[in-house]
């Protein structure tokens, strides 16, 4: 079951880099907004204060008319636009000035103040910074800078904030894009051995690119585990194979002594028995041959006598060769190949591999009719289905089918070593096919391999 | 007089066993230990057949066919041999080798191959085209079998299976020699394949007739004709 997009690792991580990026973004234009902003409050204030300071020196030397004077020369002369000057009587009347009033909540000795207030003539408050200072004769005097530069600088960082952040979006989406798919190809590349030692290529590793980064360390350690892996079943099927091989020779000696005694009596019930040990021994020397065929098989040996060979007689012949036997067991079997499909295989594995499925059929299928063998071509693989129309397995038991040495039915006793299906499932791994196992419609059991098809 | 057989075989356990084996059914039997005293003894061609390991210490299995069959000495030979997969058997087949058995093997099916080769026509290659074995006849031409005169009717696979018996008459034919010899399966598929074949044509050969001509041996395999 597939989970949602949002759950993808990919995207998600692509989603936090976009925002990790955003962030930095937003973080960078604050600070630059910020550390703008003072420098043009300082400014401000340092006017305010000279203007004072100015202000405070004429009405010290020229006394009030002086000041009053000096202040209108400095509201004509409009070299300020956003100069604010009020002198206030020690009445607390306004004298002169460009403020409509002198607000309520100002002090006589502020510091620095900021506070929106109506100018002369003007429509709207604005946003200004202001100092006050008390002259010595009980006038108060208030000097400011209307912070116009201020309320722009907060427009254009509105505007630049925007402006930055669709830039930024499609930035990151790229970069985040784009670190999916470095992320993606590494891990893919993982991924890619995993799936092919689970298809049983054991020699399959991890493709590096010498860069010694993590991914690469990670490759390096990966391989060295599957190297450990690879020699520790290499040595398991060794132990096996010799166990198979070295089993053989007391077998077939067991099997010429009992040929020999059955030569010598005449005894009706020594020659059953004898006759029957030998059939034992026959099924347990069979036994270790599939396991050293298995084992052969599994090294890819033989892959040199891969011969080109058409499908269609080969299933006939099979046909030909099980018919009688699976007419006794109640089963027809029909052969569905169109002429000119041609496998580049090995035919005699091929064949062994289809008798085996053959055989699990005959003996699994109980209750059906008919067994089908087919051949169907799929783009550059060939499809080669034995489907019977029997009970079929059970879903949660498919996996378990294909596995060595394991029968379908617990309960049954008897000779039906798994063995086949395995050394069915060796030998299409050896054709760098995949043996599959699966529900037939609408019941019954299809064991399908799909080999790459011959190529010119 | 009987017949003499060759063994080369280094291994002294399994040298033994054949030689013991084959002496037990009337054959006069030498043993050679190693390639080189092998071919020393086996290029005088007084043999009637050999029984010829492929590894052996001195000199290989197969060079010894190699240099027998350079020689123009026309013995037939049964190769044995550990390697017993399908492709070790075609090389030994291709380079000489009369026939090919995959160690370890039953004496049975041993003893029934070598007396196959004995009994092969040696350079008898003209055509035949009737196969007999007692009041059963085959004709090969129009594909006809009679038993006693009366005809019987075989499907092709039948047919072939028959025939092979016919060609082997009274000769313990074993079930893996059946299967290379009508279907050319080089394995035994471990199922009575084969027996279910044999009794359907069994049935359709012998039943109405006082005499079975298709025989059972136990442990072995079949014979047609020489009933005991």
């Amino acid at each position: 079951m597939r989970r949602g997009f949002f759950q993808s690792t990919t995207v998600r991580l692509a989603l936090a880099l976009l925002l990790a990026q955003v962030a930095a973004l937003a973080l960078g234009l604050t600070v630059i907004h910020r550390f703008t902003e003072a420098t043009i409050l300082a400014d401000a204030r340092t006017a305010a204060e000279v203007a004072r300071d100015d202000f405070s020196e004429e009405y010290r030397q020229e006394g009030e008319a002086g000041l009053v004077r000096a202040i209108r020369d400095r509201i004509a002369a409009r070299d300020d636009q956003n100069f604010v000057v009020l002198l206030k009587g020690p009445g607390g009347a306004p004298i002169v000035g460009n403020l409509k009033q002198w607000p309520a909540t100002v002090g006589d000795a502020e510091r620095w103040r900021r506070i929106s207030l109506f100018r002369e003539g003007g429509l709207v408050a604005e946003e200004m910074g202001l100092v006050t200072v008390r002259l010595p004769e009980g006038h108060v005097l208030l000097t400011g800078e209307v912070l116009e530069a201020q309320a722009q600088l907060a427009k254009a960082s509105q505007a630049a904030f925007l402006y930055a952040l669709a830039a930024g979006i499609l930035i990151a989406s790229i970069v985040a894009a784009l670190a999916a798919w470095i992320l993606s190809r590494r891990v893919n590349a993982f991924a890619r051995a995993a799936s092919a030692i689970a298809a049983g290529k054991l020699d399959a590793r991890v493709e590096r690119d010498e860069t010694g980064d993590a991914f690469d360390r990670l490759g390096t350690s990966i391989n060295a585990m599957l190297d450990r892996i690879e020699a520790l079943v290499g040595e398991l099927r060794m132990v096996t194979d010799s166990m198979a091989h070295d089993l053989r020779s007391p077998v077939s000696r067991m099997k010429a002594t009992l040929e020999q005694a059955l030569g010598r009596t005449r005894d009706e019930q020594a020659t059953g028995a004898l006759a029957a040990a030998i059939d034992e021994a026959d099924g347990l020397h069979r036994l270790l041959d599939t396991a050293l065929e298995i084992s052969r098989a599994e090294a890819g040996i033989g892959r040199d006598q891969f011969a080109r060979f058409a499908l269609a007689p080969l299933l006939e012949d099979l046909a030909e060769v099980y018919g009688p036997l699976a007419e006794d067991e109640g089963f027809a079997i029909t052969v569905d190949a169109p002429a000119g499909l041609v496998v580049m295989a090995h035919r005699e594995m091929l064949l062994r591999a289809l008798s085996n499925l053959i055989d699990n059929a005959l003996k699994y299928a109980a209750g059906g009719a008919t067994i089908r063998l087919s051949a169907t071509r799929s783009g550059a693989e060939v499809a080669l289905s034995v489907t019977d129309d029997g009970p079929g397995i059970p879903e949660d038991r498919i996996g378990e089918a294909a596995k060595r040495f394991v029968r379908l039915d617990p309960a049954r006793g008897g000779s039906g070593a798994g063995l086949g299906l395995s050394l069915a499932q060796t030998i299409a791994h050896m054709h760098d096919g995949t043996m599959t196992i699966g529900r037939a419609d609408p019941h019954g059991m299809v064991v399908t391999f799909r080999l790459p098809i011959a190529s010119d | 007089m009987s017949q003499k057989i060759l063994v080369v075989e280094d291994d002294p356990t399994t040298a033994d066993f054949i030689v013991k084996s084959l002496t037990g059914e009337g054959f006069v039997v030498d043993h050679a230990a190693d390639g080189r005293d092998g071919l020393f003894h086996a290029t005088d061609g007084s043999y009637d057949a050999i029984i010829l390991d492929r590894m052996l210490p001195g000199m290989d299995g197969m060079a010894v066919l190699a240099a027998l069959r350079a020689a123009k000495v026309a013995t037939p030979v049964i190769i044995l041999s550990n390697l017993g997969a399908v492709d070790a058997r075609v090389e030994g087949l291709t380079s000489g080798a009369n026939d090919y058995l995959p160690k370890p093997f039953a004496f049975s099916e041993l003893l029934a191959r070598l007396k196959l080769l004995l009994a092969k026509p040696s350079g008898g290659t003209q055509v035949e085209t009737m196969l007999v074995c007692e009041d059963l006849e085959m004709n090969l031409l129009s594909r006809r079998v009679t038993r006693a005169g009366r005809r019987i009717e075989l499907q092709p696979r039948e047919f072939r299976l028959l025939e092979y018996l016919l060609r082997h008459k009274e000769q313990v034919v074993t079930r893996t020699m059946m299967l290379e010899g009508v279907w050319e399966y080089h394995f035994d598929p471990g199922t009575n394949v084969v027996d279910v074949h044999v009794s359907r044509l069994r049935r359709k050969v012998d039943d109405g007739f006082d005499k079975p001509l298709v025989h059972t041996i136990r442990g072995a395999g079949y014979m047609l004709g020489k009933a005991d």
